[in-house]
């Protein structure tokens, strides 16, 4: 394996296809502009989308996956119950996962929040200002103060997931309403990156520094001490520990 | 509804009626010594075990409980999953939820979780330190530095949490190990704290020291503004936030 991270950028690939908007600014695909962007950056990337076989997240495709990016929308329910538990175990043996924008539904993000994800949103093209509160967070890294997306879905506050580990944007809207945008999680040996920009009607990933946040958060989600294969890890079960560390009298 | 929680102990109750040294410690079950200690400090208390209808869990005696205490071990996978989706909804509404010694496996812990939960163990009745590492903590309050427990199951790191948004309590072995033994965390609007002593074995739930932390406990996990049964929660769904805050030009 190399120094950088080995990214799989998954996506549902139905809008593009069927909604002309979209197409025109997707036209191969929302996960087109990010796998070219992160190539360029020098890693290695695939793709997997909703109508391969398997989602294309077969165990041997996962096996080489060190970070997953996640956008889903309207077929949440699509994907099989099976390729998520394999996901999840995936992600708890230290595998990254990059969730983005309306993947806050997913049913991964949700098996592994445990909590419903739901938030207020209303899409009228307004502007967004994602302002760094961690700057000393990986994830920030060549952001500035902020950043604005001219024209995205507004996404606003309740949103119902675990106190972030770390919190690294919040958005800013004008009409009103602020959103935890960047959310850090750390999930057994794996960590989870939740960020908001992307509805699939603006070209929210041709943006720069969009791509650039994306880059930052698979450097940071790459595990740590590679992905635990122990077989007697405890993301399986509850083990006997029948000898102490010290002698007990 | 007074000022002191309305509390419901949930108790697997089976090995109280089958293993003769646990029913010696419990012969009213693991829930009658809690509910009792609650009782006389002034709170609410019914009782719910696993055998009865609905594990005693019906709606009607949900919409009546501020905070749940939980105790299964043996018998996780006979809870149904519509009664835990239910358990699940309410703590996400706001009900607080103790999680006692070898609940870590129970299936509405893991649902909160997002993760396996798992964690090393060894059963030599050996001593435990439990060590206060949040003194300001309100489920701290009267404790001291540490208190033990003369005999315990031990519990060791790693345990397949999320990290806590408050640490309380951490536990020494006597051969060698350390757990997170108090965790809290908050999910949607609802307050969760996991406490780790319990075995059955043992006479844990005579201590007083025990019966102080579940008490705080209980006190801590009361819903800090009743519980949300807004139509619009934000637990339920996406909502569609149409008139903006402020004008949008």
């Amino acid at each position: 394996m190399s120094d950088l991270p080995r990214v799989t950028i998954w996506n549902e690939y139905r809008h593009e296809r069927k909604d002309e908007p979209v197409a025109r600014i997707y036209p191969e695909g929302m996960h087109a502009p990010i796998a070219k962007y992160l190539e360029a950056e020098g890693l290695t990337v695939r793709t997997a989308t909703l109508d391969e076989p398997e989602h294309g997240l077969t165990e041997e495709v996962l096996a080489q996956t060190d970070v997953l990016t996640w956008w889903g929308h309207a077929a949440h329910q699509e994907v099989s119950d099976e390729i998520v538990d394999r996901v999840h175990q995936r992600v708890l043996d230290g595998m990254g996962l990059v969730v983005l924008h309306s993947g806050h539904f997913s049913k991964i993000f949700k098996k592994l929040m445990g909590t419903s994800c739901g938030l207020y949103w209303r899409s009228v093209g307004e502007k967004e200002r994602i302002w760094v509160v961690n700057p000393a967070h990986p994830i920030s890294e060549g952001v500035g103060d902020y950043f604005e997306i001219p024209h995205a879905e507004m996404y606003g506050e309740p949103f119902d997931i675990p106190e972030p580990d770390a919190l690294v944007f919040v958005s800013w809207f004008p009409g009103g309403e602020i959103f935890r945008s960047g959310c850090c999680y750390y999930r057994g040996h794996g960590k989870v990156f939740y960020f908001r920009p992307g509805d699939q009607v603006y070209p929210i990933y041709h943006q720069r520094e969009v791509l650039h946040v994306i880059k930052n958060a698979a450097l940071w989600a790459a595990p740590s001490d590679g992905i635990d294969q122990r077989p007697d890890r405890t993301t399986i079960k509850g083990i006997q520990r029948p000898h102490p560390l010290e002698a007990l009298s | 509804m007074s000022d002191l929680p309305r509390v419901t102990v949930w108790n697997e109750y089976r090995q109280e009626k089958t293993d003769e040294p646990v029913r010696q410690l419990y012969p009213e079950g693991m829930h009658a010594p809690i509910a009792k200690y609650l009782e006389a400090e002034g709170l609410s208390v019914r009782v719910a075990t696993l055998d009865e209808p609905e594990h005693g869990l019906t709606e009607e005696v949900l919409s009546q409980t501020d905070v749940l205490t939980w105790w299964g071990h043996r018998f996780h996978g006979d809870v149904d999953d519509a009664i835990v989706e239910r358990v699940h909804q309410r703590v996400l509404d706001g009900m607080g939820l103790i999680v006692l010694h070898s609940s870590h496996f129970s299936k509405i812990f893991k649902r909160l979780m997002g993760t396996f939960c798992g964690l090393y163990v060894r059963n030599v009745a050996e001593k435990e330190r439990v060590w206060v590492v949040n003194p300001a903590h309100p489920i701290a309050a009267g404790l001291g530095d540490y208190f033990e427990i003369p005999h315990e199951e031990m519990y060791g790191e790693p345990f397949d949490i999320p990290p806590p948004d408050a640490l309380v309590f951490v536990s020494w072995f006597a051969g060698g190990e350390v757990f997170r033994s108090g965790c809290c965390y908050h999910r949607g609007h609802g307050k969760v704290f996991y406490f780790r002593p319990g075995h059955e074995t043992y006479p844990v739930y005579h201590q007083p020291e025990v019966l102080r932390v579940i008490k705080n406990a209980v006190l801590w996990a009361a819903p800090s503004d009743g519980i949300d049964q807004r139509p619009d929660r934000t637990t339920i769904k996406g909502v569609n936030r149409r008139e903006p805050l402020e004008a949008l030009s």
